[in-house]
């Protein structure tokens, strides 16, 4: 098991991380995830025992990441958020180099296995810097990789990536989760409702919830929104609005000369006729209707900001 | 400690990526092998050679060390690399220890230039072993030195030209120091060129091994590292 408990970290006034304490079980994929400057990349520094805490401790499968760093950092692959490499060296060379600093025999075999895993054996041979954006991402990974880590700490892995390399990289991390455990940060929910067991979200430094992703895209991403613009408004739409099963709130903004409706409903339920018709039955004027999905990332910035204000 | 030489290597690598390595062999060459010649041709005398090229080197090496040093922490600050050493299961010391023998590697390669000229001088002339040998091992110790020196001034910065003109000063101090010395006198005359790297250097070029220079350069050296592997774990 992996056990965060009471970690605090100050860069010098500001509380990076704020008192956060959680753990995860073996063979979890855990996303971890938070708006920008939430304390993700903090955390997971702190974990891989780059930084150390201000106060509080990370046990590795029952190693103290701060006690016995050698021990704990040889079950942790660890790629950073902004992916540094040496950017000289040809891909099979820098994996040696990361194969012999982790003290590793066997190299030929394990870099490999794991070039194989993530796509990367058609390049072994060039030097890095000349690589694409996500083949350096791979590179990373696979560097992160290299001596099967029991701990996987991914730090925004897709980020900067495109469609399909996001798809790739994806993929690559699922099938690792069923041989070690990962933490993977993120600020895009799809990838976590994609890939994750289980969700931890911090917002400021402090923890907002842990949750599986099932719960937590109910909560998030059940919505879209309907907004509509009428005229002669009276508050008996609302409340007829609300009975309707798949409309979960509405909101009333402006005057009864020009109102705005926004109608929240679930996202896979098809209401428009249903709100049409209650509106012309009591002769509201309808001037202009259209549909707002709102994206996941606004949804997520909802309710971490509700969550802070609670 | 096998790590220890892998960073080792790695640091030796990253020299000749860069022109620098190849234009540094070239430079230190010429401006040596001309002095050579001319020490050579107005000295003629085999024994006090070496010496003199070694006290010219200590010189030279002044102004050129900063230039293979900055770049050993610095630069991987600057692009993040630093990381993937620290994320690794190898100790600060480890790191610090195989960076300081990588640019040692670097900085007995540039000195192998001089073996050129003692091996000329074997045979035409016949130079007094113990000597040259004094200024070897004072040399080694000398460049060492810079070389530690250089580690703190770049575990400080993110910029390499910081780094060097940081290294530069370093150097520039402990070089000078003896003849700020010279302004006082008693205990703080003896305090100043304790510190003095010409004082320790001077003894080995005139071909004096005392253990008491080899505990200074050694001292210094082994201080410097253990200080650049604390401020390397205390990096945020």
């Amino acid at each position: 098991m992996i056990e965060v408990k009471n970690v605090t970290k100050y860069y010098s006034n500001l509380k990076a991380v704020n008192d956060l304490s959680f753990n995860i079980q073996k063979g979890e994929i855990v996303g971890f995830l938070g708006p920008n400057g939430a304390g993700k990349s903090t955390t997971l520094k702190i974990m891989s025992g780059l930084i150390r805490p201000s106060s509080g401790s990370v046990s590795i499968f029952g190693v103290d990441v701060f006690l016995n760093p050698i021990e704990a950092k040889a079950k942790i692959g660890y790629l950073s958020e902004k992916n540094p490499l040496y950017e000289d060296y040809s891909v099979e060379e820098y994996l040696k180099f990361i194969c012999r600093i982790k003290g590793l025999s066997a190299i030929k075999q394990k870099i490999q296995s794991v070039a194989n895993k993530v796509f990367i054996s058609n390049v072994m041979a060039k030097t890095i810097k000349t690589l694409s954006k996500g083949y350096k991402q791979r590179v990373g990974l696979a560097s992160a990789l290299l001596g099967n880590p029991e701990l996987l700490l991914l730090d925004e892995p897709t980020v900067g990536l495109d469609p399909n390399q996001i798809v790739d990289i994806r993929n690559v991390i699922k099938s690792l989760g069923e041989t070690s455990t990962i933490l993977l940060s993120t600020h895009i929910l799809q990838e976590v409702s994609a890939i994750c067991d289980k969700v931890i979200i911090i917002n400021e430094g402090n923890l907002i919830a842990i949750d599986e992703p099932e719960n937590l895209s109910r909560r998030l991403s059940g919505e879209n929104r309907l907004i509509l613009t009428v005229k002669n408004y009276n508050p008996d739409v609302a409340n007829s609005l609300k009975n309707i099963d798949a409309i979960s709130n509405v909101e009333v903004e402006g005057d009864q000369d020009l109102t705005k409706l926004i109608v929240f409903f679930q996202s896979e339920s098809e209401i428009q006729n249903e709100v049409l018709s209650i509106l012309l039955n009591r002769g509201v004027k309808i001037i202009e209707m259209k549909p707002d999905t709102l994206s996941l990332e606004t949804i997520f910035q909802k309710l971490t900001k509700g969550q802070d204000n609670a | 400690m096998r790590k220890v030489w892998w960073i080792a290597k790695k640091e030796l690598d990253l020299y000749f990526f860069s022109p620098i390595a190849y234009i540094m062999l070239f430079v230190l060459s010429l401006i040596s092998g001309y002095y050579f010649y001319i020490f050579v041709f107005q000295v003629k005398d085999a024994v006090v050679i070496m010496p003199y090229l070694f006290s010219l080197l200590a010189s030279i090496f002044l102004f050129i060390s900063p230039f293979y040093t900055m770049r050993l922490i610095s630069e991987e600050k600057k692009t993040g690399t630093i990381e993937v050493l620290l994320t690794s299961p190898i100790s600060e010391g480890e790191i610090v220890v195989g960076k300081f023998l990588g640019s040692f590697l670097f900085f007995s390669l540039l000195l192998s230039v001089t073996f050129l000229y003692l091996l000329v001088l074997m045979i035409w002339g016949s130079p007094d072993s113990g000597v040259i040998l004094a200024n070897y091992i004072g040399f080694f110790l000398l460049g060492a030195t810079f070389i530690s020196l250089g580690l703190v001034a770049s575990s400080l910065t993110k910029n390499q030209i910081i780094a060097a003109i940081l290294t530069f000063l370093f150097l520039l101090l402990f070089w000078l120091i003896g003849w700020i010395g010279s302004f006082f006198q008693g205990g703080l005359k003896i305090f100043f060129n304790y510190f003095s790297l010409i004082e320790h250097f001077t003894n080995f070029n005139r071909g004096i091994i005392d253990s008491t220079d080899l505990i200074f350069f050694l001292s210094v050296v082994i201080f410097n590292l253990f200080l650049t592997s604390k401020i390397l774990s205390h990096e945020e």
